[in-house]
């Protein structure tokens, strides 16, 4: 059975937890770097999305700790998450393809920005 | 991919510090926390107790300096998160299987019960209609309309076809059954018997929880592994027995005609009679046999409930609630939609109050059921893991005997 595409909040906290384990802050201000300021995950959607992702097994609780007497648990990437992400960024890839093509040909037909 | 809700330009929203990084000090940030914890009252318990301490961890380092409340953008965020998160544990309870083995069973089991009683009332009428042919120039036969007959037709290729295991068109046959008892109901003088809206509202209700019910996938296959045969021709003995009952009396009474407009119908073999203006025979009394079959149908109904496994039972239970409660509610308060008071008059009409409290009763007491059936869960979970640690060998004894003997 083909898997429903992941949304962008999910693609893009996969993508963080790529580069390391982190905190739910960690994610936020690693989401905003990757969007380049244009994404700010807020607390209800990312632990929405943290929950699924866990659900699903793509991500799991690598450990714990306690700072300022606030629990922090730290998310990594599972094997499946790393599969699902790299599907998710080949399926993207040929949208994105795709999409190139078919404006440089608009582009071409108006004489706009032809490659 | 589509942007969400919940996500939001970073631009000057950013929060400067790390984990509690916020610059007003510890009192500002417990007034804060204060507020977070307010807010993430809103999501279930067990969202709560797995997440709320790393949320507050996460809203406080993402604060701006000096800030005592929850932002617009966040408060509505979280919100929504919570919302959805009740609605999902409140679907993910219903997509529990024992909820699709109820509904296969209900569909089955209210599907014979739904034609019983269609046929019913075609059958009394018929029967009465046979015995007391005209009154008064008014012939009892053409009382007897297709509105009376079809819905018992339909009932019947609903049964038909659940039991040969044609689901899909038993469920389309069971809508168009709640959309023409809908479009009746909307065309008929409200409350006019027999076939009122109000009166036999009932019907209608189960109707749709039989059509929901067969809308589910799996139906035919899980009612069959649920039920048996002998249960279900069990079920459908007590139906055909709701069924006979209404002939019994029409076969049996004792009718003396009086005058042009007037019989009297005796029931009961000493006296028990009573004069009135018969047009339809819907509404006479119930004589003595009528009763005793009723009591057999019903005892072997309750019997062939009452030996499926506990769990489903009570979610079958929970589906027929609505219809139940129905009936009861419009036979004690909502009497004068059938019968008006003064007999002869005109029956009653539901101002919009009533229908109210008409509609929101089938949704109410399904909601209720649905908070019983997860607290008796809770008790059979509860009971069985006590059962289990007796069953199980304590350290030093029985285990750890095997283990020497070993």
């Amino acid at each position: 059975m083909t898997e429903s595409p992941l949304g962008e909040p999910a693609f893009l906290v996969l993508t963080a937890l790529a580069a390391e384990p982190q905190h739910g802050y960690g994610v936020v201000e690693d989401v905003l770097r990757i969007s380049e300021g244009r994404v700010r995950l807020r607390a209800g959607t990312l632990y929405a999305v943290l929950d699924r992702l866990c659900a699903g097994g793509l991500i799991e609780v690598e450990r714990e700790e306690v700072v300022q007497s606030r629990l922090r648990r730290y998310y990594r990437l599972t094997g499946l998450g790393t599969e699902r992400l790299a599907d998710e960024t080949q399926r993207l890839r040929r949208h994105a393809d795709a999409a190139t093509a078919r404006l440089r040909k608009l582009g071409t037909s108006f004489g706009l920005g032809a490659a | 991919m589509s942007g969400e809700a919940g996500m939001s330009s970073g631009a000057g929203e950013s929060g400067e510090g790390g984990m509690g990084g916020t610059t007003g000090g510890r009192g500002m940030d417990d007034v804060l926390e204060r507020r977070y914890r307010r807010l993430l009252a809103w999501y279930p318990a067990q969202h709560r107790a797995r997440y709320e301490d790393e949320m507050v961890g996460t809203m406080l380092a993402g604060a701006g300096p000096g800030q005592r409340w929850p932002g617009a953008g966040e408060t509505v965020d979280v919100l929504l998160a919570a919302v959805r998160a009740r609605l999902g544990r409140a679907t993910s309870r219903l997509r529990d299987p024992r909820w699709y083995d109820a509904a296969a069973t209900v569909a089955v089991l209210l599907s014979m019960l739904l034609v019983a009683c269609d046929l019913r009332i075609s059958v009394h009428r018929y029967a009465w209609s046979r015995r007391l042919p005209d009154i008064g120039g008014i012939s009892l036969g053409a009382a007897f309309p297709a509105r009376v007959w079809a819905p018992a037709v339909v009932g019947l290729a609903v049964t038909v076809a659940v039991l040969v295991g044609r689901r899909v068109v038993a469920a389309t046959v069971a809508w168009a059954a709640v959309l023409g008892a809908v479009v009746l109901a909307v065309h008929e003088p409200l409350g006019s018997p027999p076939l009122g809206a109000v009166s036999k509202g009932w019907l209608l209700v189960a109707t749709i929880v039989a059509a929901v019910a067969l809308s589910l996938p799996g139906t035919a296959a899980h009612a069959r592994a649920i039920l048996g045969w002998p249960r279900t021709v069990g079920f459908a003995v007590a139906c055909a027995l709701l069924i006979g009952s209404a002939a019994v009396d029409p076969l049996l009474a004792k009718i003396t005609s009086e005058g042009r407009h007037y019989y009297t119908v005796e029931l009961w073999p000493n006296g028990g009679g009573y004069l009135r203006q018969i047009f339809d025979g819907d509404g006479m009394g119930t004589g003595l046999a009528p009763i005793l079959l009723y009591v057999a149908a019903l005892s072997i109904m309750i019997t062939v409930v009452a030996r499926i496994e506990p769990a489903i039972r009570r979610r079958l239970l929970a589906l027929l609630a609505p219809a139940v409660v129905f009936y009861a509610l419009v036979s004690v308060f909502f009497r004068s939609f059938e019968v008006p008071p003064d007999f002869f008059g005109e029956p009653g009409r539901p101002v919009p109050p009533q229908w109210v409290v008409l509609i929101a009763t089938p949704v109410l007491t399904f909601l209720v059921a649905l908070l019983l059936v997860r607290r008796a869960d809770r008790t059979q979970r509860l009971a069985d893991l006590g059962r289990t640690a007796l069953r199980q060998p304590t350290a030093g004894d029985g285990g750890g005997q095997a283990t020497s003997e070993r």
